[in-house]
């Protein structure tokens, strides 16, 4: 029922947004839907948080492992970003092999933290070129309601705020349950923000109707005042003064969501 | 009487009754099959369920939207395990998709088809989608619940037995608040009293 | 003797049930049991696509138990293993017990169960969970499945194994779950070492804590529907 319902309410956001650049929800163009975090509380997890985006929902946990550097960066630790889709949160995702949308969302959730730099994988070294500290941040989808990426992002940067590294033996394994005092040293909050192109208005965060009804999708990192990585997908275009303006929305709007998450999380 | 919620298995009696919807029989004795209401008289016993599918019934006004379209008919998508069907030769005019439609069940010619007529499109408006369970409350007594709501939010609503609705509205926020509000807490005595309360309360102010 | 974390030999950890939290779905419930943490939804039931794929004479169940990678001591690769997919089959079969899949042939009821945080006894948590979703789904049926393990931990005989109790050599573990109130065996695995009178015990020790279950589940289907009091939002 949810996609036919989707499918019929694509119509209503196109002739709203083309009325009068109005939103269904009666959100501004570039406003975001309410943010709420839970942050820890899962046993085993290293570190974990729930993220909601409106009615958007999901749950991240990191898990620290022992590995193998990678050759060119013998000195460094590394991590791994991925997010399930499965029938938990919608009844329109089948649980299987990871999609390709899946491993999209991914991908640009991993890139905006990957490239903010916040983490130095040096610190998660044990012994050069033999072993470092991976770190693997795993997300699920509980509630699919547009915007997947940016919750997942959010989710995953406060699992990571809320993760504590694990104590290592003399054999160089990792004591389970007990942790050193270090923590991953994350100086800054780096932030996706994800737009959808809707008969070429552009509205910031949105949902899963508004999804149905775009054409063009745009999801940009910011880091404080630089850009960090960026996204455009699906089959439309964008200007370049497109581009530039959801840039400035962006880098405009990051201090606000920031502040928001800072409710919730002690950097 | 006090009224009741039981469960999936909860014992209701031993006597012999008859026996309405969700309950079921084993050895004698009478149990509820889903989380609701009991409803029990001297001569009958049943459970007014609190979510849940829609099964066809005879004689059932539903709304269905048009999913798709082949040679001889179009199928449509209703709140139900199943899909509803309308050969072309049962209409006059072609239809799209995404079109709402409002039928009566005419006919049930099998577990998940039916033959259907009184078939209305209706004009573009919007959907709101609950279980079918919810329905008899959002109706009301003598529709004195849908009434109220007409009245107080400005619209126009149809409601189908399936738990799809139709409406257009001067106030779609109260609206949808308030078919909230009748669905959250559908269980409840005086719900039509409450409701009107709360239409009241908001209605002065900015929503 | 005395337990780890202090608990009698048929005392069960804490459990708290929370009912319909999950938007999108028809059913769902949200279960802490100790330090296990589980998701448990419901769609459907719905039409079934490839149309083969359906049964003309009931509902398909469709249970899917996944372990979140990060809800275990050594991090697990998301993709199901064997054991998951074991789990699911034998979990949906005791779901099938109690649902009268009858009604609705042809379609599939996805039942999809997430633990967050495993800490032994996840199954049972899960199929406990599961089947208050199918309750809060308003799907029909005989009873509620109700489930909780027992085992045998140093020579003796407990009930509801927390994770330190299940990874103590020796220790037989045996996951059990009943139609209540019919109090029918739906799932029932175990493996260990255990003689006629143990085995005869922690079978009677399993049921009598399904049934202390089946009490915490009807009380969070029933808190979920107050019958006085405000409007809920």
């Amino acid at each position: 029922m949810n996609e036919i319902i989707n499918t019929l309410y694509a119509e209503e956001v196109k002739n709203a947004i083309k009325a009068g650049g109005q939103r269904l929800d009666k959100r501004k163009l570039d406003e975001f839907r309410k943010i709420e975090i839970k942050k820890g509380g899962l046993n085993w997890a290293d570190g974990s948080a729930i993220v909601k985006i409106g009615d958007t929902e999901v749950v991240c946990g990191i898990k620290f492992e022992i590995g193998e550097p990678y050759p060119d960066s013998p000195d460094q630790g590394s991590m791994t970003l991925n997010i399930e889709l499965t029938g938990i949160a919608s009844p329109e995702y089948f649980t299987g092999p990871p999609t390709l949308e899946a491993m999209e969302y991914g991908r640009i959730a991993d890139r905006v933290i990957r490239s903010a730099e916040i983490i130095d994988f040096k610190d998660l070294c044990i012994i050069p070129g033999e072993k470092v500290l991976l770190i693997f941040i795993d997300c699920y989808a509980i509630n699919a309601a547009g915007n997947i990426i940016d919750a997942t992002e959010i989710a995953s940067i406060c699992a990571l705020l809320d993760a504590k590294i694990p104590k290592i033996d003399e054999n160089n394994k990792i004591i389970k349950g007990e942790y050193s005092d270090k923590k991953l040293n994350i100086k800054k909050i780096p932030l996706s923000f994800t737009f959808e192109k809707i008969e070429n208005k552009i509205v910031l965060d949105p949902t899963d109707k508004e999804e149905d009804a775009g054409t063009t999708r745009f999801s940009i990192g910011i880091c404080e005042d630089k850009i960090v990585s960026c996204q455009k997908s699906k089959s439309g275009t964008f200007t370049q003064k497109e581009i530039l303006e959801m840039t400035d929305i962006a880098l405009k709007k990051y201090g606000e969501i920031k502040k928001e998450i800072l409710k919730y999380i002690k950097m | 009487m006090d009224k009741k919620i039981v469960v999936p298995g909860e014992f209701l009696t031993d006597l012999r009754k008859k026996m309405g919807p969700n309950v079921y029989q084993e050895n004698g004795k009478i149990y509820s099959s889903v989380v609701g209401i009991l409803s029990e008289t001297e001569d009958s016993v049943s459970v007014i369920a609190l979510n849940g599918s829609y099964i066809n019934k005879q004689g059932d006004g539903v709304i269905g939207i048009v999913k798709s379209e082949t040679p001889n008919g179009y199928f449509l998508e209703y709140n139900s395990p199943y899909e509803l069907y309308i050969p072309k030769n049962a209409i006059t005019k072609e239809l799209k998709i995404g079109d709402i439609i409002f039928a009566r069940i005419k006919e049930i010619t099998s577990y998940d088809s039916v033959e259907i007529d009184n078939i209305n499109v209706l004009p573009k408006g919007n959907i709101y989608v609950t279980s079918c369970v919810k329905v008899p409350r959002l109706i009301g007594k003598n529709n004195s619940m849908i009434d109220m709501l007409k009245q107080y939010t400005q619209s126009n609503i149809v409601i189908g037995k399936n738990g799809l609705i139709w409406y257009t509205s001067k106030k779609p926020e109260l609206l949808e608040k308030a078919f909230q509000l009748i669905i959250n807490n559908s269980q409840k005595s005086n719900l039509t009293d409450n409701i009107k309360k709360f239409l009241e309360n908001t209605n002065s102010e900015k929503i | 003797m005395t337990r780890y974390d202090g608990r009698k030999n048929d005392e069960l950890r804490p459990i708290k049930i929370q009912v319909g939290i999950i938007k999108n779905a028809d059913g769902s419930c949200y279960l802490e049991w100790g330090k296990n943490t589980v998701l448990a939804t419901v769609h459907g039931p719905k039409p079934i696509f490839p149309k083969h794929l359906g049964d003309e004479t009931k509902a398909i169940i469709d249970y899917r138990y996944r372990m979140a990678p990060f809800s275990v001591s050594e991090r697990k690769a998301p993709v199901p293993g064997k054991r998951e997919k074991e789990i699911s089959l034998v979990s949906g079969q005791a779901l099938e017990s109690a649902i009268f899949v009858e009604k609705f042939p042809n379609t599939v009821i996805d039942i999809d169960t997430i633990i967050l945080s495993a800490d032994a006894g996840t199954r049972v948590a899960a199929l406990t969970a599961a089947s208050v979703a199918c309750a809060n789904a308003g799907i029909p049926m005989k009873g509620l499945i109700s489930a909780v393990a027992a085992g045998v931990v140093n020579k003796e005989c407990v009930l509801d194994l927390m994770y330190e109790e299940e990874a103590t050599e020796g220790t037989t573990d045996m996951p059990l779950a009943l139609l209540m109130p019919q109090k029918e065996i739906v799932l029932l695995q175990m493996d260990g070492n255990v003689d006629r009178k143990q085995w005869e015990t922690i079978i009677e020790m399993a049921t009598k804590g399904s049934e202390k279950v089946y009490e915490l589940q009807k009380k969070a289907l029933l808190e979920k529907y107050p019958i006085e009091g405000e409007l809920d939002e």
